[in-house]
């Protein structure tokens, strides 16, 4: 900094000058829907049957910039992720709206099947996106760049105040509560098709110690970069003999498959890393090589597909941040 | 029908044997040549049993097999007029003194010169001379391209061949091996339903429609057929889920009117209890619009055709007197005569669809379901069912 203004925290460290880019809270999302599923496997009715659940709500916010999304749970016992944000196509700016003003959408992500307590969405951009939202406050301090025109800051554009964060540590490559991540076995009986892995995340996270987290004001932000997707299959065979005609063979297959993104929970005093069920689904085949009246040659059954092989990605540690959502209501 | 029938001397019947007491002279080998993965029985003729193994020009028509060694048969005594040698039968391949082998009889001229050269009987009448002459696949064995293999074995004792035997084994329709026969019974025991599932070794070839089987040299074609009395002939056809098939029963009858040849098609759809039982699906309905007779524990499916009430509830027959009791709930006639009544009570295995782990207790714990129909028009129940499907293995 040649010359200006600077603010530096306890630590030391800049939090406001003239080439920091400040956060400033644009407002709330505004929610539109929700979606549920995947509380168990579609189409299966048997064994370990139970997956944690997602829910899918939607928010949009009309904005400049590109905003950065907290997340307020209002329902702190459960997980939370942003699991998608992009611009709707098609938006053209209402009057008084700057004409790159945009319809932005948020997927947020949230466990459980139950669409209650949809999370409140706060939203922030830097301060000279602010300019398009009228602001009559005559006193404060803006804090420019040396163009002498791009803003930094603006204090009376409610900047982000940052409370807690650090770097949340990624969480246990294997998301299913089982020992160990589930594969492939055979010698099963035939149309064998009883689950015996536990799919839910809800014991498999990592903690953060952070004092800033609490369960009635706190919010978060951290992007959900963490996918994984994992299958049990069970082959199963039998095999009878005809003299004359040869033998025929029978096989089953049954497979159960669940893909999870990277969720986050805030507790007292604690900011967890962990994951969340998004999608699932259950296949089933049998076959034998001849037919009948009845079950004649086998059949199959499926509930979607697996997105990619049984692996996890993009396990990485991520910055996170807390703040305190109470000074923006 | 006889599953094997085998002549000596004139016309003389060695042996002829059912499909069940074929199969308890043989045991299953899971590491036998999949030719034939039999043994013979240990029996005061065979005391030490008896393998089958194949020679190198046999193997060479099953060029797909892993295992296309073969054995080599020039050190025994061959009779030159024979053009393709099977196989040794014997205790083992070293065996000289005890033993058979075997050879594909291609022409009755073929068939008496190896009764010359061994000074043998020859085995057969003019009658079965006929039937390898013109219609060998109505006994054959095994088919290769355009051969239907009907096998005939030199018998040795002591190193002295003493027997010329000709094996056949009749088939329903010609050039196909039966699997499975299917019939359904209505009021006291009258057939209403007959047919069977069959099936072509078509050498690793596809065949136009007909559902595949198998793999590699043992690909066969199936065909499912029966009529129902002389009026209707039905084809079942697989069908996938993809297309709306169901994801238990994929089946569907193609059922044509002989006399006129118009076709309707009966859908099949199994219950949702069934779907459990099956592969813990969760879909499906248990026919709860029906009118169900209370002393049905177990639900198959139904079958319907399209536009009509006409449809038909299938259920696991327990006993006689579970069925007794059904066809009282609908005021119609039990399905059975005093035969499938003592079959259904004591030996249900003779009239199942197929072993099924009811029970969810795993292999060795599968029970034998045996199916019953309810024919609903209109909502009425107008006929009673009892389906029996019997195999070619036990």
């Amino acid at each position: 900094m040649a010359y200006g203004f600077e603010a530096k925290n306890d630590s030391g460290k800049v939090i406001i000058n003239d080439t920091i880019e400040n956060l400033h809270f644009v407002g709330k999302a505004t929610f539109l829907s929700s979606s549920s599923g995947y509380g168990d496997f579609p189409g299966y009715g048997g064994s370990n049957d139970t997956l944690d659940g997602r829910v899918i709500h939607y928010f949009k916010l009309i904005s400049q910039g590109t905003p950065v999304v907290f997340i307020k749970p209002n329902d702190y016992n459960r997980w939370h992720g942003q699991v998608r944000q992009y611009i709707q196509a098609g938006y053209v700016p209402q009057s008084g709206e700057d004409s790159n003003t945009e319809e932005w959408r948020f997927d947020i992500m949230m466990s459980g099947t139950s669409t209650s307590n949809p999370p409140d969405i706060y939203c922030f951009i830097n301060a000279h996106h602010m300019d398009y939202i009228q602001n009559t406050d005559t006193h404060g301090m803006i804090v420019f760049k040396s163009d002498g025109v791009t803003k930094t800051f603006d204090s009376r554009r409610q900047p982000l105040a940052i409370t807690g964060g650090g770097t949340a540590s990624a969480p246990p490559s294997d998301p299913t509560n089982s020992s160990g991540t589930p594969g492939t076995s055979s010698g099963h009986s035939w149309n064998y098709s009883s689950n015996d892995h536990d799919f839910r995340s809800s014991n498999r996270y990592t903690a953060h110690s952070d004092s800033a987290a609490n369960t009635s004001t706190a919010m978060f932000s951290c992007p959900s970069m963490a996918q994984a997707v994992y299958k049990r299959q069970m082959h199963g065979y039998k095999q009878s003999c005809g003299y004359g005609v040869g033998c025929q063979d029978h096989h089953s297959t049954a497979a159960w498959w669940v893909m999870y993104r990277q969720a986050f929970r805030l507790r007292s005093g604690n900011f967890d890393s962990g994951w969340t069920n998004y999608a699932a689904g259950y296949s089933f085949s049998s076959s034998f090589e001849s037919g009948g009246w009845f079950g004649g040659g086998g059949g199959s059954y499926s509930t979607g597909s697996m997105p990619y092989t049984a692996k996890t990605i993009n396990l990485q540690s991520n910055a996170f941040i807390i703040a305190d959502s109470s000074r923006y209501d | 029908m006889d599953a094997e029938t085998v002549y000596i001397n004139g016309g003389q019947i060695y042996k002829s044997d059912s499909v069940k007491s074929v199969v308890a002279n043989y045991t299953y080998n899971p590491d036998g040549d999949p030719l034939f993965k039999f043994s013979k029985n240990v029996s005061e003729e065979y005391p030490e049993g008896k393998k089958y193994i194949f020679t190198r020009e046999f193997k060479d028509y099953f060029p797909m097999d892993a295992d296309r060694e073969g054995i080599d048969v020039s050190s025994y005594d061959l009779c030159p007029d024979v053009d393709l040698w099977i196989a040794l039968g014997a205790k083992s391949e070293t065996e000289t003194k005890d033993y058979d082998l075997f050879f594909a009889v291609q022409s009755v001229a073929e068939l008496k010169a190896v009764a010359n050269y061994y000074k043998l009987p020859y085995p057969i009448t003019s009658e079965v001379e006929n039937l390898i002459t013109n219609s060998p696949n109505t006994i054959h064995f095994w088919r290769l391209e355009n051969l239907y293999v009907v096998p005939a074995g030199i018998q040795y004792r002591n190193g002295v061949p003493t027997l010329l035997k000709l094996y056949t084994y009749p088939t329903t329709i010609p050039g196909w091996k039966t699997w499975m026969l299917g019939n359904s019974y209505t009021d006291g025991g009258e057939v209403y339903e007959s047919g069977g599932i069959y099936h072509q070794l078509t050498g690793g070839q596809g065949k136009d429609g007909y559902v595949m089987r198998g793999s590699a040299n043992y690909q066969r074609a199936e065909s499912i057929t029966s009529k129902i009395g002389d009026k209707t002939s039905v084809k079942y056809n697989f069908t996938k889920t993809d297309n709306g098939g169901d994801p238990v029963i994929m089946w569907e009858a193609e059922e044509t009117d002989i006399a006129s040849g118009e076709k309707r098609i009966r859908h099949y759809e199994s219950t949702k209890m069934f779907r459990e039982v099956i592969g813990k699906l969760s879909s499906g309905n248990n026919l709860e619009s029906y009118d169900l007779s209370p002393d049905v524990d177990f639900w198959l499916g139904r079958s319907y055709y399209d536009n009509t009430d006409e449809a038909e509830l299938y259920f696991v027959a327990t006993s006689s007197e579970q069925v007794k009791k059904v066809s009282e709930h609908y005021k119609l006639p039990v399905p059975y005569n005093d035969n499938l009544k003592n079959k259904l009570d004591n030996d249900p295995e003779s009239l199942r669809v197929r072993h099924y782990d009811m029970l969810g207790l795993g292999e060795g714990n599968f029970v034998p379901v045996v199916a019953g129909g309810i024919v609903f028009k209109d909502n009425i129940a107008v006929k009673i069912k009892l389906y029996e499907f019997t195999r070619e293995a036990s």
